[in-house]
């Protein structure tokens, strides 16, 4: 791979969109996405002399975006105790009827209750693969794993997501009035 | 081995699984999003440069001390290549932490390396730190707490090449349009953000204010931004006080304060890229 040197406001306006939707795909909430792009770049900025050039340049940053996304979480760790799973599933349960509009950014806020509930690990993988569409091996160089250990985190993740998935629909179905999916007219 | 088929490429998929996992796929930024971060982004980093020089040296000897803030500001001249003006903007960052923190009530006249680099960073690969510490710069070392700069002080004399005298007007904060701002490519740095020393304060007012609703010291962070309010009341990084704001309102439990300027965010602000965050408060 050849590295064309670009100053970091170029690197910035190219990749910014990238490092966006990296990081909501990663369970970054739309609400903290803008302080967590910077974040990013604040330690790409650091980091940019020492990068040669031999990985991707978007592999180098998903790799920064997944440490920024994971100190964040530990930071909210700390503050107040993130939600078991079962916490989390009675929480979206209660908010089923904002769920039950069309407008896709309350799915959106489902699913990143649900990414939430993942561990660290699993939620990268799942994110990588179901979301980014990545394969098992580009994620397994992305994260330095053998790849069969992707996948048996994916598995796990499937797991948790259709674990939640169920219940929600079970909650909906016991629920008159009330849909996740949209209403035919 | 392969891959297993990707949920979403699956006919037995669920039509809840389908409908979270579709939504999860459109998660672009707006349009304005780079440009409306890219200021605040740019204090970050000048000011994370100079509060990095601050913070590391206070936990060691202060020679060695004086000898890091030479290889931090180093350290970044070597990046020129690839950054010249915001290397250029760090290093003025790092150059005023030492000439406006480094001698609280103090009138000691003192040689500085510190405006040397401010003034060469932008253009040099490779900036030599000084052999002998500088003592202005060790006098910043010992500043735990630096007090703020006040924006309405003169503008310092003309940058030297070599080591200056400084007396006490330049060791205040100064107007940066000096060589140092001139050398800076000017499609680099945010069109709307002059390169002074008001930025500056105002930034690492944000900065802490920041860094104390990160920590949960709300009462801490709204006296930042009722500072920064007061002083810069036109300052560049008015949008990202006000999101601040709201959110250090909530956290202190003045949720109702917290709502009604979230109201008045929104309206002033649409398409922020800090949008999403006040929303939570607009009740």
């Amino acid at each position: 791979v050849v590295f064309a040197p670009m100053t970091f406001r170029q690197l910035y306006d190219h990749h910014f969109p990238f490092v966006w939707r990296s990081l909501r795909r990663i369970g970054v909430a739309e609400s903290d996405v803008a302080d967590a792009v910077q974040d990013v770049f604040v330690v790409v900025h650091r980091k940019l002399p020492e990068f040669k050039g031999r990985a991707k340049v978007t592999t180098w940053l998903f790799g920064i975006c997944i440490r920024v996304a994971s100190d964040r979480r530990r930071r909210a760790h700390v503050r107040r105790e993130l939600p078991t799973e079962n916490q989390e599933i009675s929480r979206l349960e209660a908010s089923l009827a904002v769920v039950a509009s069309s407008d896709p950014s309350d799915a959106r806020t489902v699913l990143e209750s649900i990414l939430d509930c993942m561990p660290d690990e699993q939620r990268v993988v799942f994110a990588l693969f179901e979301l980014q569409g990545m394969t098992g091996d580009e994620i397994a160089e992305l994260l330095d794993v053998p790849v069969g250990t992707v996948r048996s985190r994916l598995r796990l993740a499937r797991e948790c997501f259709h674990r939640c998935a169920t219940r929600l629909r079970r909650r909906e179905s016991s629920r008159a009035g009330v849909a996740l999916t949209p209403r035919e007219a | 081995m392969t891959d297993p088929k990707r949920l979403l490429d699956r006919e037995d998929l669920g039509k809840v699984e389908r409908r979270l996992l579709e939504s999860g796929r459109d998660v672009d930024p707006s349009e304005q999003a780079p440009d409306a971060l890219w200021g605040a982004l740019a204090q970050r980093i000048a000011l994370t440069a100079a509060t990095d020089v601050v913070v590391t040296k206070a936990a060691t000897g202060l020679s060695s001390a004086a000898a890091r803030v030479g290889a931090v500001v180093k350290s970044t001249a070597a990046s020129a290549v690839l950054k010249p003006a915001l290397v250029a903007v760090a290093a003025v960052g790092v150059s005023t932490a030492a000439l406006t923190y480094g001698v609280p009530g103090n009138h000691a006249v003192g040689t500085t390396r510190a405006r040397d680099v401010s003034v060469s960073a932008p253009s040099v690969r490779a900036s030599s730190p000084p052999s002998t510490p500088p003592p202005l710069v060790v006098a910043a070392v010992q500043t735990a707490a630096p007090p703020l700069p006040s924006p309405a002080t003169p503008p310092a004399t003309p940058p030297a090449t070599g080591p200056a005298t400084v007396v006490q007007s330049i060791a205040r904060p100064r107007s940066m349009s000096t060589a140092a701002s001139a050398a800076l490519p000017a499609a680099e740095l945010p069109a709307s953000e002059p390169v002074e020393s008001a930025v500056h304060a105002e930034g690492a007012l944000v900065l802490q204010a920041r860094a104390a609703v990160r920590r949960g010291d709300c009462a801490a962070a709204l006296q930042r931004l009722n500072e920064a309010n007061a002083r810069y009341p036109q300052g560049t990084l008015r949008q990202e006080r006000d999101a601040l704001t709201i959110e250090a309102l909530a956290c202190g439990r003045q949720s109702a304060e917290a709502s009604a300027r979230a109201a008045v965010f929104l309206r002033d602000y649409p398409g922020s890229p800090y949008s999403e965050a006040v929303k939570r408060f607009a009740h």
